[in-house]
């Protein structure tokens, strides 16, 4: 074998790094027969809701409306099918159940037009109290969102049971180990936003579909059951796909409605999301409660667990049944258990559906069962690794779900990684609050995916008269590199190199026989399929070639060679009875022996092609001062059987730890009142490059076994095991074993008080009148003030749709700019919050007034007196740049966004950027976006992050600028220039509150301006986030002069609405004390001004932990 | 309103909207549609052109706003070759939907390198910006320091 193992190039590495390849949206430039109209949906603003009625009678006669689509025009007994338990439809009908529902859609002329008019339907509803927590849907009273048959309010499916002999289990124990653990909802977040477009020919009764999903053919049969169509009337063609894990492994919504709406309109039709639509609306991981018991024996024997799983459904089953079926496989396959019961629940809640991802539900399963090995392993004495070494898997085994384990090299795995992270040293030589932690895992390749056609998979090879030479396969690839791996299969069974083969994908039309990519079905479908008939393929160039040859055959760099003599490829096939029409074809289809289904018996056992097995160890380092979680390092082994790319497998591998690691630092989508909170990259802790170190993935390959030249699956594993890994790093580290993820540093900080034996802080509001009011209104807040606000007091709130610009005016000088300005006029800087205004609906300017061009305001200037005078239109890049722009200037700019960011943010922009309050920028009518009398969202809502800690009032936001903070560590001043002439301030009086400031609509901020002593102060500014280039959680900046009389300035950032002087400890540092004693008076500062909110008093332990760190600094400056 | 706009060295003379993002011109004015859209909101990278030699995000910025020449992804297919190769070769993408924003901000980091003056930290946080949900990030810095080590740039202290 040359081909397979080899580390080949991508296949399409010339397409996909030149910008050639053409994902869904792309396919417009071009491929339309006439110019395609635009849809837009109607979504639902309530979380639970019976629909009165929908009149769309404003939307069809709106200009330039094709046509509106409702549920009548679906059948009455239209659901998204596929599974059991089906209960969506692709339009609501009677009831909404989750905000963002999709009610109706409009196909118009423009995205505009389409979007005007989807606002233009009326819909009534009777809004109904809807439970979105699993605790409100399941208290006594709460609203049914579905009738079901479980006899238990919102429990979708209940399921109770064993695999083998749980009393054994309970017989034998000796040692147990319990917990409750949270996985959040997270999403899966392809880079490509999800996109359609139809296309109806009336003439040939077709439907053509470009369209972000794993599962071609599956979407032509349901696209086509929902048009009442036959499935090879609805072709989908061949498209790049940007990622799915999972997300597109069924049919989605807008598959069907941009359909149906071409074949309404006789035109293409393109449905394309948005990124907030994608993360509102999509479904992401489901959430679980697991609580989990595990047993082990006297002899250190792995029993088995016992576990109530508690999972949030959502709005709609879905995949959710599936998901918690699945979930428990890996619970009976890994190690040797000898029983395992279960008690699982799917809740429905009003909110958006979960779904599938990556790793589908052992993620959250593997969390739980693998820290109680931890701990089993903890109260036997037994090392970790050691532990599970005693248990591990072999083959021939048989799992408890029934599944036949043809090999395992799990052991291998574990001692990969114990040797390549240092485990032994490293648990010997303590570092404080260092840790390691190890978790291994079991994932199958390829189910049945409740379908009776699942174990087929064909494949097609044409070979042209000019000896070239193509496969066809009915799958797509998202970025598994599978093209790849069966290029490199063809090659290997042809004698050819994998350049030569060309790969076309599905094409529902042409292509043979194939379901998709969904369960890590990918390679060993693909694997098996295209094996075959490479293989007959070779067979018949050979037989074709010996007739002609009279000797043995063997095929080699495109020759058919003998002792005979040797001729081409082309020579061999183009003189065969089969080449016709200029070519010969070889299709086959392969049916696996293993995967099956049965529609009589639909249960989901643990049925699959391979097992695999993994074991990832990481280092972790926990920062008591702040709570953060930093990766040291992370090594990932895989037993994947046979790696038919190395390189492509090592992607599969890094990318999976990568994202499960999101999962466990950060990443969670936040629901409030059913409504998502942060449906965007910014408001998403998803790993950055520069927040995670680089991921070490060691390939184990292995015995023989069922998949395609050895291989087994690597696509999902490696998402499964960062939870349990890093947990248990963490309580090697700091001793506290952590149940809920995400492991924000707030969690940590909270954890580390409690271990500590630290009271909660004491803020003695009582003592402190100014605070009465505020603390009384907080209170009254989920007392039942928050919904009276809401239901009464909200007027219309922007709206969300940007405004159009009219005009840009671009200025030369300041004066000109100032004269410019007049009624729905904004100053243009670098325009990266502006523009995101308009598009939150926050700024309605139509008239923009440009600095670009603005001579006087831009550019760092030395004046004679030896101030700094920064012009306001200044980039944040020039300042990093210009070595006269102070150190402590600099550290704060380089930490903001992402270098494009910088190439054109002002400091003027960066200063004047209006609050980032995820529910003030996400749409919630708050009382700053909607009306005075509408509620602030953050108080009962999720503020731990980027709310005020102290000092606010009605509206909890913060300044999100961290130069506005740094700038009052520089006593630095503000020029304002209105027709009235210049106004100085200090920087310290910018703000009148949370991102407001006191420039008025009719001045300009021109320059700001640091005196030529605050130049030399010494500084250190510590700014906290949740990842690299977001906005400072906490900030803490400390500067001093350097002579006898320092003039401490000590200026927090995010903590109180506006940059906030720490006064008293700015004394203490003046008279020199001892950096334990101003930290002490630091804190109790900030407990005298303090007043979080119920949520968020850790950030005040953060900004002691951040000064302490810069006085650090500072000293050994 | 009429608007010169000069890509990958082709001079155009098109009729834009004044909102009108650079992306959306380069992508639906003038077809280019290497440049990706992604979030529409500057936080990814998708969309990075080089404006001048100034990698940018160009969903985030007005076509009327734009002061210099532009370089998108089609405009780097040969001159970055060897940038493509590296990508290639570490495995730096799956999907490819990020890619060419991960090239163009790689090459504009490239570009203005010194010799011997990168290393791993300085790339990794120079791709900061550029959001990859498949490889987890460690590919992509492998092609950049591949290519970077071949143009001479990467800091010989540093070991592979």
């Amino acid at each position: 074998m040359t081909q397979i193992g080899a580390r080949w190039w991508p296949q399409d590495w010339r397409d996909k790094t030149s910008g050639v390849s053409r994902f869904t949206l792309d396919q417009l430039a071009g491929k339309m027969d006439s110019p395609p109209l635009w849809a837009a949906i109607h979504r639902s603003p309530h979380a639970l809701a019976d629909v009165l009625s929908i009149d769309v009678s404003r939307a069809i006669a709106a200009p330039g409306v094709h046509a509106v689509i409702t549920a009548a025009d679906f059948g009455e007994h239209m659901y998204f099918a596929g599974l059991p338990f089906s209960d969506r439809r692709p339009l609501a009908k009677d009831h909404v159940r989750f905000i963002g529902e999709e009610i109706a859609v409009v196909a118009a002329e423009t995205p505009q037009a389409a979007r005007r008019a989807a606002r233009l339907i009326d819909v009534r509803y009777r809004v109904r109290t809807a439970p979105t927590t699993v605790g409100q849907a399941l208290a006594s009273g709460a609203e049914s969102l579905h009738e079901r048959h479980t006899g238990m309010r919102n429990v979708s499916v209940h399921s109770r049971g064993t695999h083998g002999d749980f009393d054994a289990v309970l017989t034998s124990s000796h040692s147990k180990a319990s917990g409750t653990f949270r996985y959040p909802r997270v999403a899966q977040l392809p880079m490509e936003p999800s996109a359609s477009i139809a296309s109806w020919d009336a003439q040939t009764e077709r439907l053509q579909l470009w369209t972000t999903t794993q599962v071609p053919r599956i979407v032509s049969e349901v696209v086509a059951n929902f048009l009442d169509l036959n499935p090879d009337q609805v072709i989908c063609r061949e498209t790049a796909v940007g990622g799915a894990f999972g997300s597109r492994s069924r049919t989605c919504e807008y598959e069907v409605l941009a359909s149906m709406l071409s074949m309404r309109c006789g035109r293409p039709v393109v449905l394309a999301y948005t990124r907030e639509d994608d993360m509102a609306t999509l479904r992401s991981r489901h959430g679980f409660t697991t609580a989990m018991t595990g047993h082990a024996s006297k002899e250190g024997h792995i029993l088995g667990f016992d576990t109530t799983i508690t999972m949030e459904n959502g709005a709609y089953n879905l995949t959710g049944p599936f998901v918690m079926a699945v979930a428990l496989h890996g619970l009976g396959g890994l190690y040797q258990p000898v029983g395992v019961r279960w008690d699982s629940s799917l809740v429905d809640t009003a909110t958006v559906p979960g779904g599938q991802m990556r790793g589908l539900g052992y993620p959250q399963v593997a969390m739980a069962s693998e820290v109680l090995v931890d701990q089993l392993a903890e109260l036997q004495g037994v090392d970790p690794i050691e532990f599970r070494l005693r248990n591990t898997n072999h083959g021939g085994q048989i799992t408890l779900g029934g599944g036949v384990i043809g090999s395992s090299e799990l052991p291998a795995c574990l001692e990969a990684v114990r040797e390549s992270i240092g485990w032994a040293a490293k648990r010997s030589d303590r570092t404080p609050n260092r840790g390691l932690g190890v978790a291994a895992g079991i994932h199958g390749s390829g189910d049945n995916g409740g379908r009776p056609d699942s174990h087929r998979s064909a494949s097609a090879i044409d070979i042209f008269a000019d000896g070239n030479v193509q496969l066809r396969f009915g799958s797509i690839d998202f970025g598994t590199h599978q093209v790849t791996a069966m290029a490199q299969i063809v090659a290997e069974e042809l004698g050819l190199r994998p350049e030569d083969i060309h790969v076309a994908l599905a094409d529902t039309a042409t292509s043979p026989f194939e379901l998709g990519q969904w369960a890590s079905r990918g390679t060993y479908f693909a694997g098996h399929s295209v094996r075959l008939t490479a293989s007959e393929m070779a067979d018949r160039i050979r037989t074709l070639a010996e007739a002609k040859l009279g000797a043995a055959v063997t095929l080699s760099d495109g020759w058919a060679r003998s002792a005979n003599g040797d001729l081409t490829i082309a020579e061999v096939i183009t003189s065969s009875d089969a080449f016709v029409d200029g070519k010969l074809t070889h299709e086959s289809t392969y049916i696996d022996h293993i995967i099956s289904f049965d529609p009589e018996n639909p249960v989901l056992d643990d049925v699959t092609g391979t097992f695999s097995f993994a074991a990832h160890a990481v280092e972790v380092e926990v920062d008591p001062a702040t709570g953060k979680i930093t990766i040291v390092d992370y090594v990932a082994a895989h037993d994947i059987g046979k790696a038919i790319n190395p390189s492509a497998c090592e992607g599969q591998i890094i990318g999976g730890a990568v994202m499960g690691l999101g999962a466990v630092l950060g990443e969670e989508i936040i629901v409030d009142g059913g409504r998502v909170v942060n449906p965007s990259y910014l408001n998403y802790a998803m790993p950055r490059a520069s927040d995670l170190p680089q991921i070490r993935p060691i390939l184990i390959e292995g015995a023989t076994d069922n998949g395609p030249y050895g291989a087994k699956s690597v696509g999902e594993l490696p998402i499964c095991l960062a939870a349990p890994a890093v947990l248990n790093a963490i309580y090697d580290a700091i001793g506290i074993r952590f149940d809920s993820l995400p492991l924000t540093p707030d969690k940590v900080l909270a954890a580390l008080r409690l271990r500590d034996g630290k009271p909660p802080r004491k803020l003695k509001i009582w003592r402190r009148p100014s605070r009465w009011q505020i603390a009384l209104v907080r209170r009254a807040y989920p007392l039942g003030l928050q919904s009276m606000l809401q239901r009464f007091g909200r007027k219309v709130a922007n709206r969300v749709e940007p405004v159009e610009i009219a005009e840009v005016l671009a200025p030369t000088s300041a004066d000109e700019v100032l004269s410019a300005l007049g009624d729905n006029t904004a100053v243009l800087g670098g325009g990266t919050d502006l523009h995101l205004q308009r598009r939150q609906g926050i700024s309605q300017h139509t008239r923009l007034v440009s600095l670009r061009l603005a001579h006087d305001l831009a550019g760092v200037m030395e004046e004679s007196s030896g101030d700094l005078r920064i012009g306001a239109a200044t980039t944040l890049q020039e300042l990093i740049d210009d070595p006269a722009v102070p150190k402590l200037l600099h550290d704060a700019a380089v930490t903001i966004a992402s270098a494009q960011v910088r190439e054109v943010a002002t400091i003027g922009g960066n200063l004047l950027q209006a609050k980032r309050c995820w529910f003030f920028r996400n749409g919630f009518d708050c009382y700053k976006r909607a009306s005075a009398t509408a509620p602030c969202f953050a108080v009962t809502g999720d503020h731990r992050f980027h709310h005020a800690a102290m000092e606010a009032h009605r509206c909890q936001a913060t300044t999100p600028s961290d130069l506005g903070t740094v700038l009052v560590a520089l006593d630095a001043s503000i020029e304002i220039l209105s027709t009235d002439g210049r106004r100085v301030i200090p920087a310290s009086e910018l703000y009148s509150g949370p991102g407001e400031s006191v420039v008025r609509p009719d001045e300009v901020l021109c320059a700001i301006r640091i005196p030529a002593a605050a130049r030399l102060r010494v500084a250190e500014f510590r700014k906290l986030a949740l990842w690299s280039g977001d906005f400072a959680t906490a900030s803490v900046t400390v500067s001093r002069l350097p002579e006898s009389s320092p003039h401490h300035r000590v200026v927090l950032g995010a903590l109180a609405p506006i940059p906030w002087r720490a006064i008293e400890t700015e004394a203490a540092l003046d008279r020199n004390d001892s950096t334990e004693k101003v930290l002490r008076v630091f804190d109790d500062e900030l407990s005298r001004h303090g007043h979080p909110l119920s949520g968020n008093a850790w950030k005040l332990d953060a900004a002691v932990g951040l000064l302490g760190k810069a006085l650090f600094s500072l000293s050994s400056d | 309103m009429e608007l010169d706009l000069t890509v990958n060295g082709e001079r155009h003379q098109i009729v834009v909207a004044p909102g009108d993002t650079l992306l959306s011109v380069l992508r639906n004015t003038l077809g280019l549609t290497g440049t990706k859209e992604s979030c529409g909101r500057g936080e990814c990278g998708a969309c990075t052109v080089l404006m001048g030699n100034k990698p940018v995000m160009s969903c985030m910025l007005l076509a009327v706003e734009v002061g210099a020449d532009v370089t998108t992804i089609e405009g780097l297919t040969d001159t970055s070759l060897d940038l493509r190769e590296s990508f290639a070769q570490a495995y730096g993408f799956q999907c490819g939907f990020c890619t060419s924003g991960q090239i163009v901000r790689a090459e504009a980091l490239l570009m203005r390198a010194t010799p011997e003056s990168l290393n791993r930290q300085i790339v990794t946080e120079a791709m900061g910006g550029n959001i990859c949900r498949c490889t987890g990030y460690t590919q992509i810095v492998d092609a950049v320091e591949l290519c970077a080590r071949r143009r001479g740039l990467w800091a010989n202290e540093d070991t592979p």
